[in-house]
């Protein structure tokens, strides 16, 4: 698997006051819906807790311009996807975070969007 | 021949070339039928640090760091009055509040910032900005006709000129509430803002802009950013902001 690296989002609200970067997280779950919208586009999946019930996250991405840029498609995720998303918490501790890059159940390796560069 | 004299030779011949190379330097941009500069095209802001803090700021979780784009004053400092950059201290500290949060129009000078594709249309005596963000859209007249009287709002009133191959935007009317940059810069309802568009080469356009704010600068300032023509590929996508513009509770239930 190829690790792609990518910045932290121009935030259309706050990043640095949302998101904890010393709070990195990998959520490996099942896509229950994909928004695909501006200025954020959200994952919204089920994360198995040690007991095994679902533990519902809401992900941010990238606006839904800047993943179509990158390759992203309205269809790239949907509902019964096994994904691998590797994202920083929210700071208020509830069970969102923002996407760094998203593994795709074919292995495929997408940028969530959040480069600072371009878009 | 002395190794003096060889040298001056050197001198010489490598200053000749140099000399013709700046001649050679002056760029001479596409055209349109009347002869403006042609600036038909999709450009973004090639200096994006710019976005997050038009002032120098270090590389941090969330913010890309970079030099200033203030050219004027040199030492690249907002020169705000006694108490108004405790204003921006606080505003960085409720970025909240940041009116692009909420979907609102950048205006100028910021929405010339922005890590998103903006295109220009020129039209006979018109030219005309549109920004993907925000779809915010700016039909600047050159007829010479006076600005709008009384008027008011996020990207203000545009009346542009030519200067030479420069085109020139006086922006007056402007709402007060927008932000520079997403660290709380800001100006308010007094502002002037003088936009220079320069193409300085195929595929940048040099961006200048002018802030005369007397209520809240000691001093006009003069920020600068390229603006970089994008990829044949890139077209403008729909922007519909407000769709996403929830609190995280909104998002999670």
């Amino acid at each position: 698997m190829t690790l792609l690296l990518s910045s932290p989002a121009l935030g259309h609200h706050s990043f640095g006051a949302e998101f904890d970067e010393n709070m990195p997280v990998t959520l490996e779950g099942t896509v229950v819906r994909f928004e695909f919208m501006n200025p954020h586009s959200w994952i919204h999946l089920d994360v198995e807790d040690e007991d095994g019930n679902p533990i519902r996250w809401a992900v941010e991405t990238g606006s839904t311009n800047a993943l179509f840029r990158r390759g992203w498609r309205k269809d790239s995720l949907r509902a019964g996807d096994r994904i691998r998303i590797d994202a920083f918490r929210a700071k208020n501790g509830s069970n969102t975070a923002n996407a760094n890059s998203v593994e795709l159940p074919d292995g495929r390796l997408f940028d969530a969007g959040s480069s600072r560069n371009a878009n | 021949m002395t190794r003096l004299a060889i040298g001056v030779i050197a001198a010489l011949l490598s200053f000749v070339p140099s000399v013709a190379a700046q001649d050679d330097s002056a760029f001479e941009p596409p055209r349109l039928e009347n002869g403006r500069p042609n600036f038909r095209g999709i450009w973004m802001n090639g200096s994006i640090s710019a976005a997050f803090d038009v002032e120098t700021h270090p590389d941090a979780f969330g913010t890309r760091g970079g030099q200033s784009a203030i050219v004027d004053p040199p030492d690249g400092t907002l020169p705000y009055l006694p108490g108004a950059r405790e204003v921006a201290q606080d505003n960085n500290l409720h970025r909240e509040r940041d009116p692009v949060s909420h979907c609102h129009p950048h205006g100028p000078p910021r929405a010339m910032l922005p890590p998103f594709p903006m295109q220009i249309v020129q039209d006979g005596d018109y030219v005309v900005f549109l920004y993907e963000t925000e779809h915010a859209v700016r039909i600047i007249p050159t007829d010479g006709r006076p600005h709008l009287d009384g008027y008011s709002s996020w990207s203000g009133d545009s009346r542009g000129r030519w200067e030479g191959d420069t085109f020139v935007i006086d922006v007056i009317g402007l709402n007060g509430r927008q932000w520079l940059d997403q660290a709380g810069n800001y100006l308010d309802a007094n502002a002037r803002v003088t936009e220079r568009l320069t193409m300085i080469d195929p595929d940048t356009i040099e961006y200048e802009s002018t802030v005369d704010d007397p209520t809240v600068y000691s001093e006009p300032w003069t920020l600068r950013v390229p603006l970089r023509r994008r990829p044949p590929d890139v077209e403008l996508l729909e922007y519909g902001c407000i769709e996403g513009d929830r609190d995280f509770a909104d998002v999670v239930n």
